[in-house]
């Protein structure tokens, strides 16, 4: 039980390294205070995070679905070993090109879909658009996000039931830890610009956090489900 | 001024910069033959940045969060 626990704690902080949601939600910050009143931008960005950590939970409760489908149990070592290596891939490719080149944090994101992302943060007036937005930054980052909430998935199939919600809720909290961090920073004083000043300061070690982390989600998988099976 | 308004910065001080940055460039545009977008968007950045480094990283920055 403990090495899928630790799976999915470990995948919630490999999550939560990711920038896209981040990103939108400083958007949404910007388009929003200069609209309304603090205590508006205040309810958009919670419901933006409750949106965000909803469909992480239901992507994670649907993938341990199609899983339990599928295979009728926990994935065999045979399919975790393909699981490993589009971890290692995504690793590289979190070096490689995550974010695009230049002084910025301009991520890998098409370009029409990155403007689209903007546009919708600006246009964001109600809680729902907000909750929407949560939702679609979520779903923009599937490409890397995916494998992790397989993994996550997978390792709370093979937890007993009384855990397995526990599990989700862990791992959405996990992947929302840095919007929550980002309300909590903004209402003890912090402005927008210090915290993308900070986020161009720290790119590279956040990127290479992140490559790590799934790195080493792939080398937990190997020994544990994979050799140790 | 939207962008003012996000740092804090008051509104009638947002309308003296544009007013001031906005005579800078049309100054700075009339020396020159061609100007490109590019050109324009640095000029400002660096105008603005004489009254509010924020604002300037703000203009900077547009379209490179995400």
């Amino acid at each position: 039980m403990k090495p899928d626990l630790y799976t999915v704690i470990l995948a919630g902080l490999v999550h939560a390294t990711l920038q896209l949601g981040v990103g939108t939600l400083l958007l949404l910050y910007h388009a929003s205070l200069g609209k309304h009143v603090r205590r508006k931008t205040r309810e958009l960005v919670t419901n933006y995070i409750l949106g965000n950590g909803f469909l992480t939970a239901l992507a994670v409760a649907g993938a341990g679905f199609i899983i339990y489908i599928v295979c009728q149990r926990p994935m065999n070592p045979a399919m975790l070993t393909i699981v490993v290596g589009v971890l290692v891939g995504l690793a590289v490719s979190v070096w490689a090109f995550y974010y695009r080149m230049g002084k910025s944090t301009e991520l890998w994101l098409p370009k029409s879909i990155a403007n689209f992302i903007n546009r919708r943060a600006k246009l964001s007036d109600s809680n729902t658009e907000a909750f929407s937005l949560g939702m679609l930054a979520c779903f923009a980052e599937f490409p890397f996000t995916l494998i992790l909430i397989l993994v996550t998935a997978n390792s709370i199939l093979a937890l007993p039931q009384a855990l397995q919600i526990l599990a989700i809720a862990i791992y959405a909290l996990l992947s929302v830890l840095p919007l929550a961090i980002m309300r909590i920073v903004v209402r003890k004083g912090q402005t927008v610009v210090d915290i993308q000043r900070w986020r161009i300061k720290n790119k590279n070690f956040i990127r290479v956090i992140s490559g790590i982390g799934f790195m080493v989600l792939a080398g937990f998988l190997l020994v544990f489900k994979i050799l140790g099976a | 001024m939207l962008e003012a308004k996000v740092l804090g910065i008051s509104a009638g001080a947002g309308e003296k910069y544009a007013e001031k940055v906005a005579d800078k460039i049309a100054k700075w545009a009339e020396r020159r033959e061609e100007v490109t977008q590019a050109d324009i968007d640095a000029q400002i950045a660096k105008e603005v940045s004489r009254y509010s480094k924020d604002l300037a990283f703000v203009y900077k920055n547009r379209g490179k969060i995400i």
